[in-house]
């Protein structure tokens, strides 16, 4: 008969679930990427491309606010100029900004409890107003994501 | 420059000890051969002598560097002394002028390049991998020394010993250089046998046309073994031949110790042992017998030292194939199921059709390709049809190989043959052969490769000069080739001694002195992966309780016994248990246990673990059973089998009375969902400590790395060492 195991190796932790804020660098961000970004492995900076779009899982709705730290690049700005970026949690708009330099910029705003979702996934969009546009292939390229996700207000 | 002389002296020591060896073993027989075909043959038989002795020096753990000088000086000291006496060796019938040119360039030039590929630091798949770990722990314990979690180490390794030969100077360049070796001797061969048989031009071509054949040539320059065995199957064709030219039995044996030695090589080349065997058997008229066992105990010499290692070592004379026949703890039988199906597939699910198609033009699937010269093929049955029977057989002895392996390397051994007699078919357009071999040649070169071979087709670049002169350093060309090559030097730099790492993610084997356990290379590292993948789910979502209830009764033995009809599925039980009264009857030292088949893990369902079971690991039969024996007649009234929901089986549960009479205890089991279990993240870890595995290797991109990351103190992992993406966790 041989050695017999603790029958209590100590408690598990909660499932692995998505974070409420990524960045960027992480060695797991992909799984919060659903489109129109960036996928290379453990780059600091993603680019988005025409629709970018992330998940994040919550553990409550109250007192969130988005946050989003990105770059506008200097080479893409030279030719599109300022342009709008609007920010959007499950569909609904939560707020926007006015990109007038090339550089990095963060957008915050609250967002209200009602739209948040617990159980499911919380998806961020985003829409930039002016790509730059690939003479090569017609890629669009927006700005370059460093971190994204919910904080406490 | 120091670092290139070491792999030139490893190299060509081992050469020297073989050239010298075989001109010994040819002895007497030095005036059968002509002028320029003695060098070759001298270097296979010789090559095939000195990896038989560095198979018994390293049996001795005699593999020191003082031991293989000796060894080698005297070797060619004698072979020096013996050839002061001039011989009269008949030069072979010249080549038509075009031929000798087309084959000269093709040869100084394809040898040119072959040579600074063989020099550099060697980073092929499977050199950097395997073949160079089994030679690396060889070379370190100066011997054979059991390697039971690694399959590949149960291969035939007679290329492999002659690399250990050159490894102890040079290290892994000095291996691939062995290897190179082969490569030249390969169109050697061709070019004389065409000019011996009549066939010059044909010759002339086959050997450019293997030569230059792009799989060819970097696998030549490689530390694999491929090259090697078409050198010596065509060598033993060759041979064999001759015997049969001139009749002199003096051959026979030499053609044995090719032939052993095709098997020593690699397993496919077992097929040539039986095919040659049988030649001799029908040529040799009222000699038969004699020659039939001048033939086989060379043979059986070269064979013999891999059954047995095998046979001592891990239970299997032919592992880590034929488990079934062999059984043993070191290689499930599921396993070589499972591999055997995916080897003998293309990775993408084409037909074999499709796969021939792929070597010959794409080499994506095939993991490189032969060249669409070989698309003439075809044309190899008009020559068949002169009656060169011998031929035939040879390829269809080397085939299984590539029927059993889709990768094109399996395909190798077939080329001279075909080269060959397509050579012969078209050898009366002398002129569109010679356009052939041009063009073969010249699509073959490194920078035309990519212009119709598939991006991903393993080929040769042109080579790195500086990295082979080493003026590029090894460490920065190596890190530039084999993207976790610095990983795998960092384990060596921090960790102490040689430890057992079990890798998710896999690094350059051959580069590292710590053991890597790959999860489906053994019977025990495929446990410790299924261990870690247990620890990630929650054991009441993975199994159930089924509770076998009787009246009480009082038996000595229990059997759980399979009765469902024969199934490719597998029976697994997480843990077995035995209750009176309501309470489980506590496991007692004197209790025995077994189980039919795969006994060696019976423990595993005895050991209250949720994270280990015992397993067929083959597919389902009736009659498979598993067994507690408690020594003496105990009273029991009910049985709970915690085990995977869904397997293909129907037990009963069977008991022994005191008088040794079997009954019938239960049929049918309640089935019960498990109570809750916590800590098998913990309760996995724990059994990689009892198995001696204190390390996890893994890349950021498995599934698993995150929750191993995240969850560290839940499993008592520490991270010791994050590089590029991979992490390495030591279990506390």
């Amino acid at each position: 008969m041989p050695e017999q195991r603790p029958s209590d190796f100590g408690p598990d932790p909660p499932p692995l679930s998505f974070s409420e804020y990524i960045s960027m660098d992480s060695p797991w961000v992909e799984k919060h990427l659903v489109r129109d970004i960036e996928t290379t492995p453990r780059a600091p900076r993603r680019w988005t491309f025409a629709e970018p779009e992330m998940r994040f899982r919550l553990t409550n709705r109250e007192n969130k606010k988005l946050v989003v730290k990105f770059v506008v690049v200097s080479q893409t700005f030279s030719q599109t100029g300022p342009f709008r970026i609007e920010f959007l949690v499950n569909g609904q708009p939560v707020g926007s900004m006015r990109c007038q330099e090339a550089g990095e910029h963060v957008f915050e705003a609250p967002v209200p409890r009602e739209i948040l979702s617990v159980a499911e996934e919380t998806r961020v969009q985003i829409r930039v107003e002016k790509y730059w546009v690939s003479p090569l292939d017609g890629n669009r390229l927006g700005v370059q994501l460093m971190e994204a996700g919910f904080l406490k207000r | 420059m120091i670092a290139v002389l070491h792999v030139l002296y490893g190299a060509g020591l081992t050469v020297g000890a073989s050239l010298a060896l075989g001109s010994l073993l040819l002895g007497r027989l030095r005036d059968e051969f002509r002028r320029i075909e003695w060098a070759a043959f001298a270097f296979l038989t010789g090559a095939a002598g000195l990896s038989f002795l560095t198979c018994l020096l390293g049996a001795l753990h005699w593999i020191r560097r003082g031991v293989l000088q000796a060894v080698a000086v005297g070797l060619i000291s004698a072979a020096v002394w013996r050839s002061r006496r001039r011989s009269q060796r008949e030069p072979l019938p010249p080549a038509p002028r075009l031929w000798q040119m087309l084959f000269w360039i093709v040869f100084a030039g394809y040898g040119f390049l072959y040579f600074f590929h063989a020099l550099a630091p060697e980073a092929s798949p499977d050199g950097s991998a395997y073949h160079l770990e089994i030679v690396g722990e060889y070379a370190r314990a100066h011997g054979l020394v059991p390697i039971p979690t690694n399959m590949y180490a149960s291969l035939s390794q007679g290329m492999e010993m002659l690399f250990l030969f050159a490894f102890v100077f040079g290290r892994h360049s000095a291996a691939a250089l062995v290897h190179f070796s082969f490569l030249l001797a390969l169109p050697w061969l061709l070019f004389c046998y065409g000019r011996r048989f009549g066939h010059p031009g044909a010759g002339a071509f086959a050997g450019i046309a293997v030569f230059a054949c792009p799989l060819a040539g970097i696998d030549g320059v490689s530390a694999y073994n491929d090259v090697a065995l078409t050198a010596t199957a065509f060598g033993l064709f060759y041979i064999l031949e001759i015997w049969r030219q001139s009749g002199n039995c003096r051959l026979i044996p030499l053609a044995g110790l090719l032939a052993g030695f095709c098997y020593a090589l690699k397993y496919t080349g077992a097929f040539m042992i039986p095919l040659a065997l049988g030649y001799v058997a029908w040529r040799a008229g009222s000699r038969r017998w004699r020659d039939m066992l001048a033939f086989s105990i060379p043979a059986a010499m070269l064979v013999a030292p891999w059954l047995v290692k095998n046979w001592l070592w891990v239970g299997n004379p032919l592992a880590p194939f034929f488990n079934a026949w062999f059984p043993n703890p070191f290689i499930h039988i599921s396993f070589e199921i499972s591999y055997r199906a995916s080897m003998a597939r293309m990775q993408d699910g084409s037909s074999r059709w499709a796969g021939l198609w792929d070597v010959l033009t794409s080499g994506r699937e095939s993991q490189g390709a032969i060249g669409p010269l070989f698309l003439l093929a075809p044309l190899a049955l008009l020559a068949v049809r002169r009656g060169e029977v011998l031929w035939l057989l040879s390829a269809a002895a080397l085939l299984p190989g590539y029927v059993s392996n889709f990768g094109g390397r399996f395909l190798l051994p077939l080329l001279p043959f075909v080269s060959l007699a397509i050579g012969i078919a078209l050898e009366r357009w002398s002129g569109i052969l010679a356009v052939l071999a041009a063009v073969h040649a010249t699509i073959s070169l490194p920078g035309m490769l990519p212009k119709y071979l598939h991006p991903y087709a393993w080929k040769l670049d042109w080579p790195p000069y500086a990295a082979a002169l080493r003026r590029i350093p090894e460490d920065v060309y190596l890190s530039q080739r084999l993207e976790t090559y610095p990983v795998a030097r960092r384990l060596d730099a921090e960790l102490p001694g040689t430890q057992m790492i079990y890798a998710i993610s896999n690094v350059p084997q051959a580069y590292t002195r710590h053991r890597i356990l790959v999860g489906y290379q053994s019977a025990f590292n495929e446990k410790l992966r299924e261990f870690l993948l247990a620890g990630i789910e929650p054991a009441q979502n993975a199994l159930r309780e089924y509770r076998y209830r009787f009246p009480a009764s009082e038996v000595r033995k229990l059997r759980l016994v399979q009765t469902a009809p024969r199934n490719p599925g597998e029976w697994s039980v997480t843990e077995l248990r035995v209750w009176r009264g309501g309470t489980e009857a506590p496991r007692q030292p004197a209790w025995r246990i077994n189980a039919r088949p795969n006994p060696w893990d019976v423990q595993l369902a005895f050991d209250n673990s949720y994270v280990t079971r015992w397993c067929t690991r083959e597919p389902v039969a009736p009659g498979m059973w598993l067994e507690l024996d408690m020594g003496r007649p105990e009273r029991v009234d009910m049985v709970t089998v915690e085990a995977a929901p869904g397997q293909p089986v129907s037990l009963r549960l069977d008991g022994q009375t005191a008088g040794g009479s079997w009954l019938t205890l239960a049929r049918q089991p309640e089935e019960a969902p498990l109570r809750p279990v916590t800590g098998r993240r913990r309760a996995a870890m724990h059994e990689f400590k009892v198995r001696g595995v204190n390390y996890i290797l893994v890349s950021d991109a498995e599934p698993l790395a995150e929750d191993l990351y995240r969850y560290a103190k839940y499993w008592g992992i520490r991270e010791v060492i994050e590089m590029g993406g991979m992490r390495l966790y030591h279990v506390e």
